[in-house]
């Protein structure tokens, strides 16, 4: 016992020096400026000259020139040491998505958040819209009427099973707005997903899920515990406990109140761990699914700096396939995927971990 | 931009950095020029004098030389990001997904893709830009 917490001790100085180190690096590429002052103070001192004149060499000069990619080349070292992923290799002549797949699967990701005078209906469905403040209910279509196919955007959104679980309920907004169901074809992007946030609100209890949402409460079960004795290692203890406080409080149980300063504090500490897609969104076109790009497979929580940052920059990193989780570069801290845990959750039966059962 | 400040102050609004000084704000103007970025409008310089960035959930508007550690800059978070047209773009914060930016050629903002810097939405004005930050639904 002895031996494995002097191991672990070992382990987290390590990880907490890692970390500095890709803070600095960040940092360097940060404030360029700094390099371009590095610049401006080397070239002083040559035109100082004296003894330098005959002495200098150009390889004096060059040693006082930072290497202006140094920093960029040693947080894919460091990347490439860890093994967490590999570098993304574009597969060329991919077709890039468009910006309607874009919003669908951002919304599919986290919601429908633009606010009702930025969802920019087509002309028809505005005048429908309108026409609707005198509509009379009791002569609206048959839901049965509208099929959502004849929806152009229909095709991309179906793909995601979230959008899925709003087929009938746009359908019967349709119906109360008295549209025409023989007019489908003239519908928008945006005129669904105003119907969609229309239902939202009307419906409180049965509201368009999405995968954030989704990915945080099946983590905060299956793997709560796990997650907790990490951060504690790595003495983050408080904001992980305010972490999954803030998932319980917005996806679980949103009765709770807080004084205005615990919330603060929740808040902070929640917006230092993010979602992460482990094949990254801008990919999606590589696989035969595009919506597999939301799916829980490809979703990982980060610690968000330095560790998330670094896996966009300095390039694209695409991570190993069977992490949830990455709260720091040794193995010690990352989360592998439990896929029969997260299976019994998806069936309503819910697994408590061991903790410290990480790996078993 | 006094609508958008009274939303803000009737959610449960979670961090903001400390009010700035004219002189810190005629500073960062300078210090964007000579970073090769464009000065930002008026309704955005008003916004962050009051608030100097904000944190809410993951989504974040960046503010000027922030002191405290969870804030973050806009100089360095459009140098981070390597944005590609710095003269015209502007980034000012983020969600995990997308940034939220100003484009000085058509004084507009927008919703980028982080990946590729193409426009996702084009909202009307700032204050709407800080309500999808924000999620402030009407």
């Amino acid at each position: 016992m002895a031996k494995l917490k002097r191991y672990l001790a070992l382990a987290v100085k390590e990880e907490l020096e890692i970390c500095e180190e890709l803070t600095d690096l960040l940092n360097l590429i940060f404030h360029k400026n700094r390099r371009h002052d590095q610049k401006k103070s080397c070239k002083k001192s040559k035109d100082r000259g004296g003894d330098k004149g005959k002495n200098t060499t150009k390889a004096n000069h060059e040693d006082l020139m930072p290497n202006k990619n140094a920093d960029k080349e040693r947080i894919n070292e460091i990347v490439n040491e860890k093994q967490i992923g590999t570098p993304h290799i574009i597969i060329k002549d991919q077709p890039k998505l468009s910006a309607e797949q874009k919003l669908i699967i951002n919304w599919d990701f986290e919601g429908i958040n633009l606010s009702k005078n930025e969802i920019k209906v087509s002309i028809y469905f505005k005048n429908v819209l309108t026409a609707s403040e005198h509509y009379d209910i009791s002569n609206r279509h048959d839901v049965k009427e509208y099929n959502l196919n004849n929806i152009p955007i229909w095709s991309e959104m179906k793909k995601f099973k979230n959008f899925q679980l709003m087929y009938h309920p746009v359908c019967r907004q349709l119906a109360n707005i008295g549209y025409p169901p023989d007019q489908l074809h003239l519908l928008n992007i945006y005129d669904v997903a105003y119907l969609i946030k229309k239902h939202n609100k009307e419906n409180l209890q049965n509201l368009m899920p999405c995968q954030r949402s989704k990915f945080l409460k099946m983590f905060a079960t299956c793997y709560g515990e796990e997650f907790l004795h990490i951060e504690t290692m790595l003495g983050r203890e408080e904001d992980a406990k305010n972490f999954l406080e803030y998932i319980r409080i917005q996806y679980i149980n949103q009765n709770e109140t807080y004084s205005d300063e615990k919330w603060a504090k929740i808040q902070l500490s929640a917006a230092k761990y993010n979602v992460h897609h482990k094949k990254n969104r801008q990919y999606a076109n590589e696989t035969d699914d595009y919506s597999e790009i939301n799916a829980f497979s490809n979703l990982t929580l980060c610690y968000a700096h330095p560790y998330h940052t670094i896996l966009h920059h300095p390039r694209e990193i695409d991570l190993n396939t069977n992490l949830v989780y990455l709260g720091g570069l040794k193995d010690e801290f990352r989360i592998i995927r439990n896929p029969a845990n997260e299976r019994m959750y998806s069936q309503g039966i819910v697994k408590i971990q061991k903790q410290g059962g990480r790996n078993e | 931009m006094n609508d958008i400040f009274a939303e803000i102050n009737k959610i449960r609004f979670a961090v903001t950095g400390t009010p700035l000084s004219d002189e810190d704000i005629n500073n960062f103007q300078a210090n964007l020029i000579e970073n090769g970025y464009s000065q930002l409008p008026d309704e955005v310089i008003t916004f962050l004098k009051k608030y100097n960035g904000f944190l809410f959930e993951n989504r974040c508007i960046w503010g000027i030389s922030p002191k405290q550690k969870y804030q973050y800059d806009i100089i360095g978070e459009n140098n981070l990001a390597e944005n590609p047209t710095p003269k015209d773009l502007t980034l000012l914060g983020e969600t995990e997904t997308t940034y939220i930016g100003w484009y000085k050629s058509t004084n507009s903002y927008s919703m980028i893709d982080k990946y590729d810097f193409s426009v996702i939405h084009t909202f009307d004005n700032f204050q709407n830009a800080v309500r999808y930050l924000l999620k402030i639904d009407d």
